[in-house]
């Protein structure tokens, strides 16, 4: 309520929060092997090395199947390389090729207009599905529903797209079915531009909203029930006791799950290509309207051959999720509470 | 200010009942305490009174209002929760503040009270610390403080104390009491504490099983336990309370016996039920009991099992007795006999207590028609009877 940032403040909070460390866990002189000393040398050297050596077999399959292709792909930006050998090296030359493609800006737009949507939208729909399941979980009745909700995320997406493109069709799809019986307009949906990016976070929203779900249902159960009663008895109710003690308490889930949905939308791909046709040769359409960064990759990638492109555009992708999730982690300071 | 009502509540949940039938009244400012075991529905009892559970039968009154169904923040009450449960996303100003700013008060008028309550609290160097940097002694009085910011006229705790630790409960027990004076709120305090209940109470309420065993002033249950449950459980150590049976003689006396050979005179009158022997639970404070002096014929005969250490004014003999425990207090410095040998012992007979051993009930039965203090009525009833022995 009051200045909570003023300097001398915040450095009192500090002093609180040191004075809870207890003491035998406090830094010491000496770096953290220094606790062992007096033990003898032996057990200073052995620990640290036998250390490294349990971590080695994790580390080493993360190396040979993560960080190796992955500097191998970045590597790989900064040449043209072709499947018949011939490597040239060429700096930011790829770069410049690609941010003078108005299709991949393009591909940029549309992939943020993915996120910038589905973030709120997911957020919203996972954690209003979670606080009425939580009601059912009172009432023993929430876990065929949950489990209902859930069952879509553990489909696998490359067969669920193809039921969904059948549903999103403007002839016969379920979709237009039960517009037209609500009384609305009939939509092209996949085939029409403007409808077949609503119509692919239609399907991500069916297919991933249920393990958000879970994830908030979790975080509602860790908050502690008498919290919210003390507050109903401080005369909290409705939509105030959501907002001053359920919403901050559950800000680590919100979190988590916003760079989750962030991450996985900015990256979707199977969905994208499945629903637009990639599989008989288009994906992405109609008009590039679904073309985002991940399918461009692919199709420059796997459709054109264009290997070091397709890598550049992937080491762009990474930078800017760094760049997001960096940012997010920072806001998150201000708002997210851990206890 | 309130006088609260329960009237004939009963809760039960799926497996058991946990408040049957129970109807008080609390008078304006009283210092009013349940106790019981663990279980015996005190805090149904609370929630009940808080609006966090509703009855399943049976009204709540505060005053004339009749509040069985409304909200909580309609009811005007504050609660001191077991674990505090404190906002740990507040400050400790914030949590203070919460209720009155939920209610949209005006911010100079937050800050005056949140600075007021502090001030009385002790929780002025604390304002701006949340709750996990905070001791227990701290967090019970930020839970106090936030309790009362409202003034409700109703605060209700729930075992604030049994975090604890035992010198610090008992300066608080002394400090919530003193609180209590200062702001007159009607409170309504639960604890399964029996010491805890007795030393600070105008009035207690013992519970067993979510009924009402006897509701009365401290004094009058110990003195006076309406039924053997409260004999036992309340005093420290407990009751002695043993099988007997009892004849009642022409002038009122009883003569009781319990097949050790031994039998001794209460004094009454007590009520003429019955001609025959009436099963009874023979009850006796450690207090009430002494070593038989010289020249003095024994009440009862015991094998001494224990000796232990008391306050230091006393000493407490742990003695068998028929298979049947027996504890007996004695000054120190008395002559005390060896461990393992047989010690004559005799009996305060103005102190003993008879409850009916079928019903547990304090003998004679209370025979006014039970009204809403039923309880009282029970145990005053005795009370009359004994005192009017002991003028006469
Ligand atoms: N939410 C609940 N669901 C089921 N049983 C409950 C619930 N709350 C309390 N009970 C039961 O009701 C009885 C009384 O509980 P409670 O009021 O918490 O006792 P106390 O506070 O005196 O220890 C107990 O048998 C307890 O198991
Ligand atoms: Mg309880």
């Amino acid at each position: 309520m009051t200045s909570e940032t003023s300097p001398r403040r915040h450095a009192e909070r500090l002093a609180i929060d040191r004075s809870v460390v207890p003491p035998h866990l406090a830094r010491r002189p000496g770096g953290p092997f220094a606790l062992h000393r007096g033990r003898g040398r032996v057990t200073t050297l052995v620990r640290p090395v036998l250390g490294y050596l349990l971590v080695l077999p994790s580390l080493a399959v993360f190396v040979i199947f993560f960080y190796l292709p992955a500097a191998l792909l970045f590597a790989l930006a900064f040449y043209h390389w072709n499947v018949f050998g011939t490597t040239t090296f060429r700096g930011f030359g790829n770069f410049a090729v690609l941010f003078n493609q108005p299709l991949y800006w393009q591909s940029l737009l549309t992939t943020a207009y993915f996120v910038v949507v589905m973030m709120p939208l997911t957020t919203l729909v996972a954690l209003a599905l979670a606080l009425l399941l939580r009601e059912g979980v009172r009432q023993a009745r929430g876990g065929l529903a949950r489990s209902l909700i859930f069952l879509p995320h553990v489909t696998p997406i490359i067969a669920t797209s193809i039921i969904w493109a059948w549903i999103f069709n403007p002839q016969f799809g379920l979709a237009n079915f039960v517009f037209s019986h609500l009384g609305l307009p009939r939509l092209g949906w996949l085939e029409d531009p403007a409808w077949s990016m609503p119509a692919v976070m239609l399907y991500t929203l069916w297919h991933s909203v249920g393990l958000y779900t879970v994830l908030f249902l979790a975080g509602l159960l860790v908050i502690p029930e008498q919290v919210v009663e003390a507050a109903r008895v401080d005369g909290a109710r409705g939509f105030a006791l959501f907002r001053r003690v359920i919403w901050p308490l559950l800000s680590p889930t919100t979190f988590l799950v916003l760079i989750l949905v962030s991450v996985n939308t900015m990256q979707a791909f199977s969905q994208i290509f499945a629903l637009t046709g990639g599989a008989v040769g288009r994906g992405g359409g109609p008009a590039y309207s679904t073309s985002t960064d991940a399918v461009l990759i692919y199709q420059t990638a796997f459709t054109y051959q264009h290997f070091s492109l397709a890598a550049t555009m992937s080491l762009i992708l990474f930078v800017i999720l760094l760049a997001i999730t960096i940012v997010q982690k920072k806001l998150s300071s201000r708002w997210v509470f851990y206890r | 200010m309130v006088m609260v009502r329960l009237d004939a509540v009963s809760k039960r949940f799926a497996d058991a009942a946990a408040v049957t039938d129970l109807t008080i009244d609390i008078a304006d400012g009283e210092f009013f305490t349940m106790v019981g075991p663990s279980g015996c529905g005190k805090t149904t009892l609370l929630r009940i009174l808080a609006g966090l559970d509703r009855p399943d039968s049976g009204d709540v009154w505060f005053g004339d209002r009749r509040v069985t169904d409304s909200d909580p923040g309609a009811r005007d009450v504050g609660m001191v929760f077991q674990n505090y449960a404190l906002y740990p996303h507040l400050s400790v100003s914030e949590n203070l503040a919460f209720g009155l700013r939920v209610r949209h008060v005006r911010r100079t008028e937050v800050q005056t009270r949140v600075a007021e309550v502090a001030t009385l609290l002790d929780l002025q160097a604390l304002l701006h610390r949340r709750p996990k940097q905070l001791s227990g002694g701290q967090r019970q009085r930020v839970a106090l403080g936030r309790a009362i910011m409202r003034r409700p006229h109703l605060l209700l705790m729930d075992e604030p104390l049994s975090n604890l630790d035992a010198v610090l409960r008992e300066r608080m027990r002394i400090e919530l009491r003193r609180f209590h004076d200062r702001l007159g709120i009607t409170t309504i305090y639960v604890t399964h504490d029996q010491r805890e209940a007795t030393s600070m109470s105008d009035r207690v309420m013992v519970m067993n099983g979510g009924r009402a065993e006897q509701v009365g002033t401290p004094g009058e249950i110990v003195r006076h336990p309406r039924t053997a449950f409260v004999a036992r459980f309340v005093g420290q150590p407990p009751m002695n309370v043993w099988r007997a049976s009892m004849t009642i003689d022409g002038t009122g006396d009883a003569l009781v016996s319990d097949g050790s050979g031994l039998r001794w005179t209460v004094p009454g009158p007590w009520r003429r039920a019955a001609a025959g022997p009436i099963d009874v639970w023979i009850g006796v404070r450690p207090h009430d009991l002494r070593l038989t002096g010289p020249g003095e014929t024994a009440d009862l005969t015991a094998t001494l099992d224990v000796v232990e250490a008391g306050t230091g004014d006393d000493v407490l003999l742990h003695c068998r007795h028929r298979d049947q425990g027996l504890v007996v207090r004695v000054a120190t410095g008395q002559r005390i006999p060896r461990t393992g040998g047989v010690v004559d012992l005799t009996l305060r007979s103005d102190r003993v207590h008879l409850f009916d051993a079928g019903t547990g009930i304090r003998w004679p039965a209370a025979t006014a028609a039970p009204n809403s203090n039923g309880a009282v009525a029970g145990s005053l009833a005795a009370d009359v009877v004994q005192q009017g022995r002991r003028h006469g």
